[in-house]
């Protein structure tokens, strides 16, 4: 067997097996090895198991993710690469691997085409958005399905695209989805199996060897979403992640490839979106905080204020601060006192002139004093 | 790449185009070609040399067109003299010289992309194989 290149003999690339190395010795082979010598390189690739040294990167791209099981009969992806030279006992089919891992990967563009796919058909989206406890989305609210497609993978046409208003920092990312760390290392990760066109009842069937990913594998569909104007990111998950379990996603699928397991991951993206929620909570907190300190005293009082603005507690603490205001330094008294000002002009309580008489002992009382902050004859 | 290299192919190409009959009489490709052609030199990439040219070479009952017909005139391109002679292979060419691979695959690519450029230049028609 020859020296395995692209990795190492423990963990191949399986990419470079698939492709490059696959037919590396053919040409010099005489007609009665070659059919053992397919069939090796068919078992050295069939046979390698997930590695976690041989994930992508240790650092997660994307910011959430959808893991789901692929179910029986498995999963193609990459049929459409060219492989095979009508040698016996070959793979016919090609297959999808990312580059640098030599692990199946499917294209984050194919993950997208699938997805929006699914837009074609309005009423279905209309349903599923409306229906699914998980999206939770109110369902009097009318959707404008067409809108939300432009949101979510942009305009159609380079006219709409130039009027768009969305920066492209704002778009959601599509990456490629990958072989889950989370993938038990005993599981087997491709596997052989056939097709046999019949296309003529009379005659033989050919049967065609083909590669696929097996049951079992866990994958990674992995995104850079955003909160958009009809879909918040938690709602985006929850639809995406229904439309792949619908119409799965690869090749053959209606004849059972490329369908996952409706109950994998459930859990998993409970968890994230809520623990997402509560990191998010945490960072607007501590850059509330920060912005805090950054504040006057004065800056500080009219913040919390505005904070509770159209309640009660608004009200009183206005009364009760107009009160306390030798407690605050000279800058920030005239800074309370210009919004205390502001307020009472708005609730039409600050009346100057022959109203100033009608105004009640204890309003006139604090008009007079704000004045005198702000350097006003009263 | 170098596109003087390229440049220089395009009359040879046009020339055996019309010799293998890619091109008709009216200037005219069946639409097919150029998804073949374009894929090849991806095919090359990919694979290799020689399982590429194996693919394109393999008996195509199932293809819209006949792919065997551009390994042809790329092997017409290399060796003008081959025309005369009956069923050559372009894969028999090339394993007739492995010591050279390398050099034969750079002319090959070379060959590939005068092809996809020149090929483009005719009409593009919707067109039944012939059996």
């Amino acid at each position: 067997m020859s020296e395995v290149v692209g990795g190492d003999k423990m963990n191949p690339n399986i990419g470079y097996l698939f492709y490059k190395e696959y037919y590396e010795e053919y040409f010099q082979k005489t007609e009665e090895e070659l059919r053992q010598y397919i069939q090796e390189k068919n078992n050295q690739i069939i046979s390698q198991k997930y590695y976690l040294d041989s994930s992508i990167s240790d650092d997660e791209i994307g910011k959430q993710k959808i893991s789901l099981k692929v179910e029986y009969p498995g999963l193609l992806i990459g049929s459409g690469y060219s492989h095979g030279i009508d040698a016996d006992d070959e793979f016919k089919i090609g297959f999808s691997f990312d580059y640098t891992s030599g692990l199946p990967s499917i294209r984050g563009s194919s993950v997208k085409g699938v997805l929006r796919s699914a837009f074609v058909h309005k009423d279905y989206i209309q349903q599923l958005i409306k229906t699914d406890k998980k999206i939770n989305f109110n369902k009097d609210t009318h959707i404008d399905i067409e809108k939300l497609e432009d949101e979510i993978f942009g305009e159609k046409n380079s006219e709409q695209r130039k009027h768009s208003s969305r920066a492209i920092w704002k778009q959601d990312v599509f990456y490629d989805a990958v072989v889950s760390k989370t993938t038990n290392e005993r599981t087997s990760l491709l596997g052989e199996d056939y097709i046999t066109p019949h296309r003529n009842p009379l005659k033989d069937p050919i049967p065609l060897k083909f590669m696929k990913i097996m049951p079992n594998v866990i994958i990674d569909f992995r995104f850079n979403l955003k909160d958009g104007y009809i879909l918040s990111i938690p709602q985006k998950l929850w639809l995406f992640r229904q439309i792949l379990l619908d119409l799965g996603i690869g090749a053959k699928t209606n004849v059972g490839y490329g369908n996952f397991n409706d109950n994998y991951g459930k859990d998993e993206l409970d968890e994230f979106i809520k623990y997402d929620e509560m990191e998010k909570e945490k960072k607007a907190a501590e850059e509330e905080k920060k912005i805090i300190e950054r504040m006057t005293q004065g800056e500080k009082v009219i913040y919390y204020l505005e904070k509770v603005r159209g309640s009660n507690q608004f009200q009183n603490s206005i009364g009760e601060l107009s009160k306390k205001l030798e407690d605050y330094s000279e800058d920030d008294q005239k800074q309370i006192a210009r919004f205390l000002q502001t307020e009472w002009i708005k609730q039409g309580t600050w009346v100057e002139g022959e109203k100033y008489k009608k105004v009640s002992k204890k309003q006139k009382e604090k008009i007079k004093k704000v004045k005198q902050i702000l350097s006003e004859n009263g | 790449m170098n596109k003087q290299k390229v440049e220089e192919l395009f009359p040879i190409v046009m020339e055996t185009l019309k010799r293998v009959e890619i091109v008709n009489e009216q200037n005219q490709v069946p639409k097919e070609y150029n998804g073949y052609i374009a894929s090849f030199g991806a095919s090359i990439i990919q694979s290799g040399i020689l399982p590429a040219i194996a693919f394109f070479e393999r008996n195509t009952q199932n293809t819209e067109q006949d792919k065997k017909r551009l390994m042809t005139a790329i092997l017409y391109v290399l060796d003008s003299q081959l025309e005369n002679q009956e069923n050559k292979k372009l894969l028999d060419y090339v394993l007739s010289r492995y010591n050279n691979l390398d050099e034969i695959e750079e002319k090959i690519l070379y060959i590939s992309v005068a092809m996809k450029l020149v090929l483009r230049t005719y009409e593009q028609v919707e067109e039944n194989k012939e059996n």
